[in-house]
């Protein structure tokens, strides 16, 4: 069955760039170009995965998922931004990837779908920004195992930062598929839970380029 | 000056004239009248009043401007002359106590000054403000000095107290918002300047960078190649200049802003798209420079021959050490094939990196792509970037 998508982006040229890109593998339910509209479009198309755009009139992408608590729909951060508190902003919000939208086509589709399962998706920049992130070594006095990445993490990091998709990073890890994706999932779930104020202090000073 | 109103009247007209003079409601001026009335010598006022106003000659008025803002203070101030004239025509029939008239005439001197100084007055005007203080000036010091004639020291120590709490009130009363709004209106001024200057700073870079490139782009629009390293190239520059503005990091002189131009280059002269994550920054010393020589040959070498459609450059520095990996998914390479005629691979890639005291390894599988790891110590991390310790 093919996944119900909505796309959320206040540019008509990008909704409908993405739509031709990825409209025959999918099934697009929706499309919003604010805030208010997302919501009501989301809420009343119950799709499996939002493309969400971190800019957003009314408010920005965080509020979408703020405005929805009770959705099941996953979704995925797509935006040119590469501002490091755009993204922190975002993925702390609750979503489960960010990719950038010179992404491909093909990409895009495994991103959908990768999501649209529960994994996490990491873009190269968004690797090398936890990288970066959580390069202090500051333990948290609370909870340690939430500021730290585990040395296997922080390969799959690194090995995604380079460039690599998760298959190719199972085969060089002499892993399975399924581990790479469990590692991403966990470094979501730090980025998204730890509390430490460094990242916003990092993400205040810093940007990727 | 006021001028009775034929068609708002309830006797003379005199209450609404005055009402419409100062700037507040004819009810609270009528509802003073009437209170004045009541000692007597009010209904003499009023006649007097009426009368003065009957024999003005109705004079050509300019149109005034509406009443300055804060209507509330002028009513205060309306209010504080009729209790002021009320208490004092109160005490007349009974004979006069100097502290009670002074207090009736601090009530009534204050209240006008804040009618007149809340009428059509313009705050900007030095000049009303000159007045003003002088005005007040001329109300303390005129009660001082009458009754320092009248009554004796003792009553007049009493005085000149109430004399000075009313004239700092009337003064603080007046000159408060003044110098309020005077504060505000000069930052104002410099956040609009300050908004100004970012503007046509703004409007000047994109004027030299992406109008150009746009006006470049619809000269090639055929070429999709150029197109695309144009916009590309843009895309990049555009990026730096939004996120990286002012820190030290976006200069040659610091890996990130190195790499960013390598990777500008590159992609400009071949057309494909270089993904660029850096983690940490250090300073551009001898070997770091050697490396990014390396690795610019290393991507052209993937530009070239690996066919992909992308190159993704990863760089990282920590613990001493700069490890840079630049990778494709194309055609990739067998080593021992190729290691005799690709003399770029041996000279400019491994052994430059030995020459600079690091290293670099060159991972290719036929059909698989091609990854080259380039490592070199460095020795400085700027300040303002780079992995903080």
């Amino acid at each position: 069955m093919k996944q119900r998508v909505v796309l959320v982006d206040d540019h008509d040229m990008v909704r409908a760039g993405v739509r031709a890109q990825i409209g025959e593998h999918v099934d697009v339910v929706g499309e919003a170009a604010d805030v208010t509209d997302a919501i009501a479009v989301i809420r009343e198309t119950s799709p499996d995965v939002v493309l969400l755009d971190v800019h957003l009139p009314g408010g920005n992408g965080p509020a979408v998922i703020a405005g929805l608590p009770e959705t099941e729909a996953k979704f995925l951060a797509l935006s040119v931004s590469d501002a490091a508190d755009d993204v922190i902003a975002v993925i702390r919000a609750g979503a489960r990837g960010y990719v950038t939208k010179n992404i491909s086509g093909e990409e895009l589709l495994d991103a959908i779908k990768r999501v649209g399962d529960g994994d996490a998706v990491f873009s190269p920049r968004l690797a090398g920004f936890v990288l970066d992130a959580f390069a202090l070594e500051i333990p948290n006095p609370v909870d340690p195992e939430l500021d730290l990445l585990t040395a296997r993490e922080q390969e799959v990091m690194r090995l995604l930062a380079r460039g690599y998709a998760y298959k190719e990073i199972a085969r060089r890890l002499t892993i399975s598929i399924k581990t790479v994706e469990s590692h991403a999932s966990a470094v979501l779930r730090k980025l998204q839970l730890s509390n430490r104020n460094e990242l916003s202090h990092w993400a205040a000073r810093r940007r990727l380029i | 000056m006021p001028r009775l109103d034929e068609n708002d009247r309830w006797i003379g007209g005199v209450a609404s004239a005055l009402a419409a003079e100062v700037g507040v409601e004819a009810t609270v001026m009528r509802a003073g009248f009437v209170v004045l009335g009541l000692t007597g010598y009010g209904i003499v006022l009023y006649l007097v009043l009426w009368l003065w106003l009957t024999i003005q000659k109705p004079t050509a008025q300019p149109e005034r401007s509406p009443k300055a803002a804060d209507p509330t203070l002028r009513h205060i101030g309306v209010l504080a002359v009729f209790g002021g004239l009320f208490t004092l025509f109160v005490q007349l029939p009974t004979g006069v106590s100097g502290v009670g008239v002074v207090m009736s005439l601090a009530v009534l001197g204050s209240g006008v000054v804040l009618i007149w100084s809340r009428g059509a007055v313009d705050w900007e005007a030095s000049d009303e403000i000159r007045r003003f203080v002088g005005g007040a000036l001329l109300v303390a010091v005129g009660l001082i000095s009458a009754f320092l004639f009248q009554f004796g020291v003792s009553a007049v120590s009493a005085a000149i107290l109430v004399a000075l709490i009313g004239l700092v009130a009337t003064i603080g009363v007046i000159l408060g918002p003044w110098l309020w709004r005077a504060g505000t209106a000069l930052s104002d001024e410099r956040r609009l300047r300050i908004r100004a200057d970012e503007r046509a700073a703004v409007a000047a870079h994109l004027h030299d960078s992406v109008l150009q490139t746009l006006t470049l782009i619809q000269h090639n629009a055929d070429d999709p190649t150029a197109t695309l390293s144009l916009a590309r190239r843009q895309e990049r520059e555009l990026r730096e200049w939004l996120y990286s503005s002012g820190s030290t990091s976006s200069t040659p002189e610091f890996l990130r802003g190195a790499i960013s131009g390598i990777v500008g280059e590159v992609e400009q002269m071949h057309g494909i798209p270089i993904e660029v994550v850096v983690v940490g920054d250090c300073a551009v010393d001898e070997a770091v420079l050697s490396l990014l020589k390396a690795a610019r040959e290393a991507m052209v070498n993937a530009a070239r021959h690996s066919g992909a459609d992308r190159i993704d450059v990863y760089a990282e520095v920590k613990g001493g050490t700069l490890t840079l990996y630049v990778r494709d998914t194309g055609v990739g390479f067998d080593q021992a094939i190729v290691a005799d005629d690709r003399r770029g691979v041996a000279d400019s890639i491994l052994g430059r990196m030995e020459r600079a005291g690091g290293s670099a390894t060159i991972t290719s599988e036929a059909g698989e792509g091609t990854e080259v790891e380039l490592q070199v110590p460095y020795s400085e991390e700027p300040e303002s970037a780079g992995v903080d310790s």
